[in-house]
């Protein structure tokens, strides 16, 4: 199936055209939700709002990028949306703790996976912890392996723009995880 | 090379960015420095969650699972887009109740106030009454 005969299905919400596009592009529009969400259950549900939103609205697809650079904006938005959000609930959460309400403790915390999860919630801090575009960057290179030419399309902006980016991402996360290191 | 230089390219090295000349003189410091050797190390293991995370399985069922989603939400062809109805008509309840609550709200208000006005008012009243009685009493006698 060509592109635009792809389009043209999705645009008439044709349900195979939908499957088909979910099993060609699931697992990269996962990668990038696991790359800002670090969580396979919560990025499979935001992976499952990105296709539903692309087939919802896939008449508004103009055509002047490829069908997969759209599908990452979309999903770089709903991420960015999600994190947001997250942040809006940490404030209540800390307000909670604040007010003595606790949440019910993670039952599920072996022992053997815990330097594992520290180290993940250390780096993931770290890279939600960067400037937004350096953020979106680096997600995209390290977790899709995106050259840098996609990402400047993704990102619409120009290859030096992405390369600039690239350096001040890794600098930046870089300098954060040296000093939680040595705060250790 | 001294630490604080390193430091600035520890993470370049872990991702293999660096020219071989640089990378010569970084690991030429690595191995005469135990402090940045283990910063080093501590990245390079930090990174590799990463891609661990990186290769993780998706649920087998994600296609199916999201075309259900996508069939629950109504967004193939021939069905409505409309708000489903339940959900419209549990927003119409709270819209009421909220406006149900502010009409209370001023209605009990202002019959407070007006009961606050009279219970004044005939306080007055009275005060001037029993006032007048005392001065007319007094006049009398």
């Amino acid at each position: 199936m060509s592109e635009t005969e792809l389009v043209q299905k999705l645009i008439e919400k044709d349900e195979p055209a939908f499957r088909y596009l979910i099993e060609r592009e699931q697992f990269n529009v996962f990668r990038l939700c696991m790359g800002f969400l670090h969580n396979k259950e919560d990025a499979e549900d935001l992976a499952q709002e990105v296709f539903i939103e692309v087939f919802r609205s896939a008449e508004k697809f103009r055509g002047d990028s490829k069908l997969s650079t759209w599908l990452y904006r979309i999903a770089v938005n709903k991420c960015l949306n999600e994190l947001q959000k997250r942040k809006t609930k940490k404030i209540f959460t800390s307000l909670q703790s604040l007010l003595g309400i606790k949440e019910p403790a993670n039952k599920q915390s072996p022992q053997w996976q815990l330097e594992q999860k520290e180290q993940l919630s250390e780096i993931s801090r770290a890279m939600n912890s960067l400037p937004e575009n350096q953020q979106i960057a680096y997600t995209l290179s390290k977790y899709d392996d995106l050259s840098y030419q996609e990402i400047a399309e993704v990102m619409n902006i120009s290859l030096s723009s992405v390369e600039s980016l690239m350096f001040r991402a890794k600098n930046n996360l870089q300098k954060k995880l040296i000093k939680i290191y040595k705060e250790k | 090379m001294n630490c604080k230089e390193a430091e600035t390219k520890i993470l370049f090295l872990c991702e293999g960015d660096l020219a071989p000349s640089e990378k010569e003189h970084i690991q030429q410091h690595l191995s005469q420095c135990s402090g940045c050797h283990s910063l080093y190390l501590q990245l390079k293991e930090v990174l590799q969650v990463l891609n661990t995370e990186k290769g993780t399985e998706m649920n087998p069922y994600f296609t199916n699972k999201t075309l259900l989603k996508a069939t629950n939400k109504e967004v193939f062809t021939g069905t409505k887009k409309s708000i489903p109805l339940f959900v419209a008509g549990k927003k119409l309840s709270y819209a009421f109740v909220l406006i149900v609550g502010i009409v209370a709200g001023i209605v009990i208000g202002s019959s407070l106030q007006a009961d606050a006005l009279n219970t004044n008012t005939t306080d007055d009243i009275q005060n001037e009454f029993f006032n007048a009685d005392e001065a007319d009493i007094l006049t009398l006698k």
